[in-house]
């Protein structure tokens, strides 16, 4: 499980804090590993590469701001653009990048993605409606990690 | 003119956008930056503890949070008055060669070489890293990841963590190294210097074998004619984690050589009132405009000027590849702005063979990492060579250590006016009025800004045929003739 996004920009946060309550949650469960990461182009590829399966979360924006709603997504509904992940763009290109270069990519991914507000002011805190939405996602992570 | 606001809150302006102005005969006259500004984060910090900076400086980029975290471990040690230990100024360099090394080749091989290997009129799809592996063999795209890994390793070998960083300390650092740990970063060093003479070899075959990249290279669109900063050691070599500022001037002529917590006194500020952007200037030479030449104020940093300031490197190698480099474009200062591309290769070479040279040294696994301050804080400076330019953190706190005020100079803020200047040059010919904007000139106007490498987010996370940034240009009076997106 990888949670994605920058923890001093506000909303930007909600990824590495799922991620932080999966870990609570997922204590004892075998074969699963919780990782953070604000990673750039690479960094995503170095973070997922030797996994079977990811479930990875993190921010979006749509153009139709609801903040705090979750949606779970194929990774080909990423790729194809309908949505854009805070820190996406390079979520298509790591993927592509890993495999070009015969890394162990996970061949099963599911992205969870909340949707945010503002990721552009500096905070230390996400707002509440986004805050609200952590809880429900992580309970969505479990769900995802112990469907098998 | 449109008049833009700058939020005085804690804001990151977010988004990148290229403004290109037109004159009477519309043509190219000027070229504007936007890109994120830091006075949000600046702000952000006051109010906190001073050592808690260290740790929240790294997230300005998530590209070069070494680079943050080790000019504020500086700054903080200058704010408490105290000098860490030989061991500890040892480590930390050793972490800084290993994160210099994570950067330049993820630079180099994902952001760089895609303009080179595939060319610049190469289509966007095509033309990113993954066109590169498609070129050079998943193997060295292997071999690359590979390598990341390593540098990686070290940096969290050394410092806990390579990237959520909370080791330096005020007088040294948190943790240290074994013996065994020092050894087989030593290893890892040797695998690490093997790989850049490899980047060696493949920037020979994709780039100087090819007469047509060699020309561009040299092409006049692609000159720029300024000033150098960077850091040097005490024989003027090129230095990352500590020295004194040296500026060269067009010719190459020291202008001055500071210790850099007298920066204020050499480099000035210049506000534009139509932008959020402050543009650095030599204070020598006073604010005479966006514009090049021995007369400006303009200077630039990052790989380029910093071979430009310095008499070469200190270690054999990465020596030898900087004479190399000087033969084939010189006589320095070499102010080819794409020349910064194997300006990275001679640095990845000195970093590698300084990691090598550190994790030999027993020194390096010394207890000795921390000095405990006893004076009262007040106020310090602490700057590095970022891979991206030189790097400048000022704090001043109250007496208990609290921050009141900070400034920061990042890597690419000294270059905010020659990149406008690049990309102005790199536009004019290729954009004018009721000509549509091609996908050529992008890639030309893109490839200007890109070898700057600059350092904020919205560029970085980014790899070639897929920028962030809008193109906007605009008459004279500011109306909008037509806006692109990258």
């Amino acid at each position: 499980m990888l949670g994605v996004g920058n923890a001093i920009r506000g909303d930007d946060a909600v990824g590495l804090l799922v991620a932080r309550h999966s870990e609570r949650q997922l204590v004892g469960v075998p074969d699963v590993e919780v990782r953070e990461a604000e990673p750039g182009a690479l960094g995503l590829v170095e973070a997922m590469s030797g996994f079977d399966r990811v479930i990875l979360v993190d921010a979006m924006e749509t153009e139709v701001r609801t903040p705090g709603r979750i949606h779970r997504l194929a990774l080909e509904q990423v790729r194809s653009g309908g949505a854009r992940l805070s820190h996406d763009g390079d979520l298509n290109a790591a993927f592509a990048l890993g495999e070009g270069v015969g890394v162990t990519m996970p061949s099963e991914v599911v992205v969870i993605a909340i949707e945010i507000g503002d990721d552009e002011s500096l905070a230390e805190a996400p707002s509440p409606t986004v805050a609200a939405a952590i809880a429900p996602a992580a309970a969505l992570v479990a769900r995802e990690v112990l469907r098998r | 003119m449109t008049r833009v606001t700058i939020d005085p809150l804690t804001r990151l302006e977010g988004h990148g956008k290229i403004e290109l102005f037109l004159d009477d005969a519309g043509q190219v006259a000027d070229a504007y930056l936007q890109i994120p500004e830091l006075r949000g984060f600046e702000r952000f910090c006051v109010g906190r503890p001073v050592v808690e900076l260290a740790r929240i400086v790294p997230k300005i980029c998530g590209v070069c949070p070494g680079a943050h975290h080790l000019a504020a471990g500086k700054a903080i040690d200058a704010v408490y008055g105290v000098e860490p230990p030989p061991a500890a100024r040892k480590l930390r360099e050793l972490f800084y060669c290993a994160h210099f090394f994570h950067s330049h080749v993820a630079h180099f091989f994902a952001l760089g070489s895609p303009d080179f290997v595939l060319g610049p009129d190469a289509d966007a799809a095509q033309r990113n890293v993954l066109g590169v592996l498609e070129r050079v063999g998943a193997e060295l795209g292997s071999s690359v990841l590979q390598h990341r890994k390593i540098a990686q390793d070290i940096q969290a070998t050394v410092a806990g963590h390579a990237t959520h960083l909370v080791w330096c300390v005020p007088g040294g650092v948190s943790k240290g190294i074994t013996d065994e740990q020092r050894r087989a970063i030593a290893e890892q060093a040797r695998s690490c210097l093997e790989f850049a003479k490899r980047s060696v070899q493949l920037f020979d075959a994709v780039v100087l074998s090819n007469p047509a990249h060699v020309e561009l290279i040299r092409s006049g669109a692609y000159q720029l004619v300024t000033h150098s900063m960077g850091l040097v050691d005490a024989q003027d070599r090129v230095a990352f984690y500590d020295g004194m500022v040296r500026v060269v001037d067009t010719d190459g002529r020291e202008i001055v050589k500071y210790a850099p917590r007298d920066y204020l006194q050499h480099v000035g500020e210049h506000v534009e009132p139509w932008s959020y952007l402050k543009f650095p200037f030599l204070k020598a030479k006073g604010w005479t405009g966006l514009e090049e030449g021995p007369a400006s104020g303009v200077y630039r940093a990052a790989p380029l000027a910093r071979l430009n300031v310095a008499s070469g490197l200190a270690t054999p190698v990465a020596h030898a590849e900087y004479e190399r480099f000087v033969a084939t474009l010189g006589p320095k200062p070499v102010h080819a702005t794409l020349a910064q591309h194997w300006a990275r290769i001679v640095e990845l070479l000195y970093a590698a063979e300084r990691m090598l040279e550190l994790a030999g040294d027993p020194e390096t696994a010394s207890p000795e990492i921390r000095r405990v301050p006893d004076s009262v804080p007040h106020e310090g400076v602490g700057t590095v060579e970022a891979p991206r330019g030189t790097l400048t953190h000022h704090y001043r706190t109250d007496e208990r250590g609290i921050v009141v005020g900070v400034n920061l100079i990042v890597g690419t803020t000294n270059n905010h006016a020659p990149i406008c200047l690049s990309v102005k040059k790199a536009a004019q010919g290729a954009i004018r009025r009721g000509q549509p904007i091609t996908p050529g000139a992008l890639n030309r106007i893109e490839m200007a800004f890109r070898a700057y490498d600059p350092c904020f987010s919205c560029a970085t996370h980014s790899l070639p045929g897929a920028l962030p940034m809008e193109v906007i240009v605009r008459e004279r009076d500011g109306t909008i003739v037509e806006r692109v997106a990258m």
